[in-house]
């Protein structure tokens, strides 16, 4: 009887109703079958290996940035900047210094800056208290213009050739890029779910004051949660530079965005305090399918931006429904 | 009969939460149902409102046999139900709550604004609320919006009021202001189901009371013929006497393990003296906001005294931060289970667990402690399919418990507990409080701050009052009483 209490508490509705806010606990799932469904119909070809590999490739940067977003929102922050990382990374990695010199330079350079921008974020979210909307939007503007100065407004030129080969190549028939993606998830994933950081991340996001008075340290929390979201973005950035082969303005511009999407359709809401590695790469999957079927089917950008708009919001509606 | 229920069951898949429950409301009268939490009186509420059908049995209403699959057939019936979390709007104005679906149109089919609002001042008032109708629902306090919850109930007609819990955010006053406007929908025929667990309310404003335990029907007494006694004993299977463990005997209490000398808080007069012993249950009484709230903290995250010191183990404390303090040997439990304790979002072994992490790197394995935490739950008689299962869940009495199971796991010197058992059911109360003695008599040194003060008297070796931050005298446990403790918390002194 008090397990019948328990059900009860929360699902105010029948039995099928609990089955169904179970099923939309990853909201990622639900909207992956029915993208399969819909493209089983109208477009068969997406669903063949060859097709699948492309858009598994095509999704690791939004994957990436995904994993580091989904860090800060656990903790009940967020993370605007990757955009403005990605920026710099690009135009920095697209300079002749960095495209004929050693490889060391292009691959620590990215990491290194994204975690100085996520130290900066973090410091200012966690010491000053400041909003974390606003202090990551702003360091975006900033860094977006620093890619301006350090491009000249004129960017282009070549990158590093193994650059390349990090986004394009491939291992047998599977990408690189997507080898790294996994390898970078299982990572994240054994972070979160075992080690001290990760526990202490969900007790942070679940409720700061309880987790200060459990003798979590919140501050080192969001510290390392951000740390790592500008050291994804920074991979993200090689990775995105690698496909493009040059420098070029305003790139990962749509990610931030995207992002979100994809760490909200994985189970982690803006509330924080819940949601894990698989679903925000069945999220990022997902968005990048969702791109492909409307491209299939001629559906423009505009359109595209319009439904992911809606799918961010009905996202998080459906998230705040299911809590209940 | 206004209202019947006959042979209610309810079945959650294999779980049967009610068996065979009858009950029947006259017109004019105050029934209470009363039991333990997890007895099945919310699920019998819910069903009498219509959130979800019996599995079997009949409900009547005026002698008439119905049937609902929503609470919105149930309203229309006449049905009102004021649920402990409230199902108004609060962006909207309490004029749009009151009207939400049936608000009042001009001729040309918008909404009449000022019929609205005239109608809504005149419900408002017919409950006694002078309140604007435009303002917003959510700025109100919880008292009016539950005022608001009843005048809808009043504007539609309804016959019956279910009120779950409804004091249980009440201040006094606005509890007495609630009092008298159920006993006006009394005076006007109205049939009024009570939820409560406060006893003395019930003697206060019920005419008769059902008593529920385990799901099933455990007695029906008139209010005026019966006892505190009796309905407790009714509900638990167990007497008043006994919801309090033996208190120690010997007089050898421990060694100090924390002693307060001459103490200033910062935004407290001070001083505070007071020792505490292993093996001791010391609780701190008081008027509310006198300073209890601080001192706790000020032990626990070891603030920086204006004055005075503190001795935890015979040495000055040295931490600083709640991490530390847990980390030197004390833990804590505080006041508002759901903000400051609990992580609602997640299960409760983590919530468990988390007791493990201070101190601990944040690169290395998180402590699972997964026997411990199995042999607690056991321990603690916490009820839950799953430890893996979300603490929401859980009943206010096994949340708590889940909070002295992460101190347990952990290993404490020093427990505070501040409110041990706010919104605790009885039952649990007395598992509690027999937990807290179980520990002392381990060597723990417990501190208890409440509201409370039968339960400081019953529970407690000794009672310290405190008053504007200063500490005026204290009582051993057993020379206790309420009017003691209250003339020395309002004027100081051995009152």
């Amino acid at each position: 009887m008090t397990v019948g209490e328990a059900a009860q508490g929360r699902s105010s509705g029948s039995f099928v109703s609990t089955l169904v806010r179970g099923a939309f606990a990853i909201p990622a799932w639900p909207a992956l079958f029915l993208l399969f469904a819909t493209a089983a119909v109208v477009q068969p070809r997406l669903l063949t290996i060859p097709f699948l590999l492309i858009v598994l490739r095509q999704a690791v940067p939004l994957a990436l940035v995904a994993l580091g977003q989904c860090l800060p929102m656990i903790g009940r922050s967020i993370d605007l900047s990757p955009a403005g990382v990605i920026a710099v990374v690009n135009v920095t990695l697209a300079l002749p210094m960095f495209s004929g010199g050693p490889l060391w330079m292009s691959l620590a350079f990215p990491l290194v800056f994204g975690a100085l921008v996520g130290l900066f974020n973090a410091g200012l979210i966690a010491f000053v208290r400041a909003s974390a909307v606003v202090v990551t939007l702003g360091m975006s503007v900033i860094l977006v213009g620093v890619s301006y100065l350090v491009s000249g407004g004129a960017p282009g030129g070549s990158v590093h050739p193994f650059v390349r080969e990090i986004a394009t190549g491939r291992m047998a028939t599977i990408p690189v890029a997507g080898i790294l993606l996994v390898v970078i998830a299982a990572a994240t994933w054994f972070v979160l779910r075992r080690t001290t950081f990760g526990h202490a991340l969900y007790a942070t996001g679940s409720s700061y004051p309880a987790a200060w008075l459990a003798g979590v340290s919140v501050r080192k929390e969001l510290v390392v949660a951000h740390v790592m979201s500008g050291i994804f973005a920074g991979l993200a950035g090689i990775v995105l530079t690698g496909y493009i082969g040059t420098g070029t303005l305003n790139l990962g511009a749509d990610l931030v965005m995207a992002s979100i999407a994809a760490v909200v359709l994985g189970g982690t809401t803006f509330g924080g305090g819940a949601g894990g590695v698989v679903g925000v790469l069945a999220g990022a999957f997902a968005l990048t399918f969702l791109a492909n079927l409307m491209t299939g089917i001629g559906v423009g950008k505009p359109a595209q931006l319009i439904v992911q708009g809606i799918i961010i919001a009905g996202a998080a509606a459906l998230a705040r429904w299911r809590e209940g | 009969m206004l209202l019947e229920v006959r042979d209610i069951t309810k079945s959650f898949g294999p779980v049967q939460a009610l068996r065979g429950v009858s009950l029947g409301l006259k017109p004019g009268s105050v029934h209470a149902v009363l039991g333990e939490n997890g007895a099945g009186k919310s699920t019998l509420m819910k069903i009498i409102s219509g959130v979800f059908p019996p599995t079997s049995g009949k409900i009547s209403i005026g002698g008439e046999s119905v049937e609902w699959h929503n609470s919105e057939q149930a309203r229309a019936a006449g049905v009102s139900t004021i649920f402990q979390e409230f199902i108004l709007l609060p962006n909207l104005s309490v004029a749009e709550n009151l009207f939400l679906g049936r608000e009042p149109r001009s001729a040309l089919g918008l909404i009449d604004r000022k019929r609205m609002y005239q109608e809504s001042r005149r419900i408002l008032e017919g409950v006694g609320l002078d309140l604007d109708p435009a303002v917003l629902t959510g700025s109100l306090r919880v008292a009016e919006q539950q005022m608001v919850e009843i005048a809808k109930g009043v504007m539609r007609d309804a016959r019956v009021f279910v009120f779950d819990e409804p004091t249980a955010a009440l201040g006094d006053r606005e509890a007495q202001k609630l009092f008298e406007l159920i006993r006006k929908l009394q005076s006007e025929g109205k049939g009024i189901l009570y939820i409560s667990h406060r006893l003395p309310e019930l003697f206060e404003l019920c005419d008769e009371v059902t008593v529920l335990k385990d799901g099933q029907f455990a007695g029906h007494f008139m209010m005026k013929d019966t006892n505190a006694e009796e309905l407790v004993t009714t509900m638990v299977g167990r007497s008043l006497d006994q919801l309090y463990p033996p208190r120690r005997t010997d007089e050898a209490a421990g060694s100090p393990a924390l002693e307060l000398r001459d103490v200033v808080v910062e935004g407290l007069k001070g001083p505070v003296n007071f020792t505490l012993r292993r093996n001791e249950i010391v609780g701190l009484a008081g008027l509310e906001g006198q300073g209890q709230i601080e001192i706790t903290r000020a032990i626990f995250e070891g603030h920086t005294l204006v004055s005075g010191e503190i001795l935890f183990d015979g040495k000055a404390l040295a931490h600083s931060g709640p991490s530390e303090g847990i980390g030197a040997g004390i833990g804590l439990i505080p006041e508002d289970r759901k903000v400051e304790g609990l992580f609602l979002s997640l299960s409760v072994e983590r919530n468990i667990s988390a007791g493990l992490l201070p101190g601990k790197s944040l690169a290395s394995v998180a402590p699972t402690a997964r026997a411990d935490i199995a042999e607690q739950v056991k321990r603690l008689r916490i009820r839950l399919r799953d430890v893996k299962q979300s603490i929401r869940e859980l009943s206010g009495g096994n949340q708590q418990k889940v909070l002295l199971a992460r101190w347990l796991v952990r290993g404490v010197n020093l427990l505070i507990c501040e409110e041990p058992t706010r919104g605790v059911d009885i039952g649990a109360k007395s598992e509690i409080y027999a937990l807290l003695r179980e520990l002392a008599d381990s060597g723990v040194a417990v501190l208890v701050t409440s509201r409370e003060l039968p339960e400081l008297i019953g529970l407690c070796d000794r009672i310290i009052v405190v008053r504007e931050g200063a500490t005026v005298t204290e009582f051993r446990g057993e020379d206790a009483t309420e009017e003691k403790i209250m003339a020395a918390a309002i004027h100081g002194g051995h009152g």
